[in-house]
């Protein structure tokens, strides 16, 4: 089992809960074994790393110090918006001296023990995209997706900037499609898989932002998708919620589900219902499910 | 609106320390907005997307990061300081600086950017 700090962020603590327990039902079937933080706040997404910089490089610096005071190497996410503000964080921190020394004085002056010991940011699809995590999950995922088409989506932010994140391609990701097909499903190609979902401006600019969400879902629907996967919960906020806004703006009822990494890995782990939750989505997932053919 | 949308950020993190996920509609987009949002709430409260707003959902030790707020704040790394810092580092990244590599502010470069309180920085513009 590896150890991992896990920061479940501020949507899979209260709007994506479904995210949270399926990601700490389905842990120790890949191998994780998950010290959750507590004394953690939200990282600030990109709205606090624009308006108050040098604050956004506190509030990630105490979660890097919460999570290397655990003694663990490792500090797992479950969103792409997570990672790359920790990940962003941790650079800056690992590579500025003076900074680090400033920030840790601070952190020291309310109370958070300084941020000394290094540790690595990893999302939870790095974790079972490769290596033990990789054959733990073909291992778990044991009952299969056969017969289920499923329409990867990465979101940006766990693609770009390739500098900060650097786990794969940013133009040609295969994560996504090597643990679709480990868990036996089919997947399914398109263009947008690797834009933006719009989610950052779904408020500001809602038109604009539905311009953007349209296109993955029109296009997995045409390739033939019968479900949607995407490792951000901000991303399934948008691509599930607002799909019924997008029946308003095309006249077409998409009715595509979108789950969680977690819940797609679950399924075919055969995890319960009172662990992936999805009840909690907006667009029913259970219909697409009927497609598969689970291994008994 | 977008600035609205990342000062509530800044507000939930202080007070709270996670997003205040329902305040925020109506803190960005206004209060006609968010009638005008009503039904589409309401559809997905039913699947308890919209968390209600009391109690708040606290983090532990909150406290701290309304400090780190005061500090950072006092300290005045804000606004352009706050962004050149982080840009500066975004730089070093983005151009490979290591041992031995070219440093952006050696010979032959542009002037090191002013900022005011910097030990490093160039000189005040005249």
């Amino acid at each position: 089992m590896k150890t991992v700090a896990y920061y479940k962020g501020c949507l899979a603590s209260l709007s994506a809960k479904e995210l949270d327990t399926s990601t700490q039902a389905l842990a120790p079937k890949v191998g994780l074994d998950l010290i959750e933080l507590e004394s953690v706040t939200c990282c600030g997404a990109g709205d606090i790393h624009e308006a108050e910089p040098d604050y956004y490089l506190h509030l990630n610096a105490r979660i890097l110090a919460a999570a290397a005071d655990t003694g663990v190497d490792t500090l797992m996410t479950v969103c792409n918006v997570c990672t790359l503000n920790l990940r962003q964080a941790n650079w800056q921190l690992l590579n500025d001296g003076a900074l680090r020394e400033r920030v840790n004085r601070n952190l020291e002056a309310v109370g958070v023990p300084p941020y000394e010991r290094d540790v690595d940011v990893r999302h939870l699809l790095w974790e079972v995209a490769e290596g033990d995590g990789w054959e733990r999950l073909r291992l778990a995922a044991h009952k299969g997706l056969k017969g289920l088409r499923v329409a990867p989506f990465y979101g940006c932010q766990i693609l770009r900037p390739s500098k900060v994140l650097g786990f794969e391609d940013p133009d040609r990701p295969t994560s996504l499609e090597r643990i679709i097909e480990a868990c036996g499903g089919e997947a399914v190609d398109y263009p947008a898989k690797i834009k933006c979902c719009g989610f950052p401006i779904i408020q500001a600019r809602e038109d604009t932002a539905l311009g953007e969400l349209v296109q993955q879902i029109e296009q997995a629907v045409d390739a033939g998708a019968d479900v949607m996967v995407t490792p951000c919960p901000l991303c399934h906020l948008s691509l599930d919620a607002w799909q019924s806004k997008l029946r308003a703006l095309t006249g077409r009822d998409y009715r595509l589900p979108v789950l969680h990494l977690a819940q797609l890995i679950g399924v075919a782990a055969g995890l319960p219902e009172s662990e992936l939750q999805f009840r909690r989505h907006v667009v029913a997932v259970e219909p697409a499910l009927e497609k598969v053919r689970f291994e008994v | 609106m977008g600035a609205k949308h990342a000062k509530w950020f800044v507000t939930s993190a202080r007070t709270t320390g996670w997003l205040r996920e329902t305040e925020l509609v109506p803190r960005t987009q206004g209060v006609v907005e968010s009638i005008r949002q009503v039904r589409f709430a309401l559809e997905l409260r039913k699947h308890g997307k919209v968390p209600p707003p009391f109690p708040p959902h606290v983090a532990k030790d909150v406290r701290q990061s309304e400090l780190l707020h005061e500090l950072v704040t006092l300290q005045g790394r804000v606004g352009y300081a706050g962004i050149v810092q982080g840009e500066r580092a975004l730089e070093r990244h983005a151009i490979g600086v290591e041992d031995g590599a070219r440093d952006p502010y050696g010979p032959g470069s542009f002037p090191r950017p002013f900022v005011a309180a910097d030990p490093e920085a160039g000189e005040a513009p005249s």
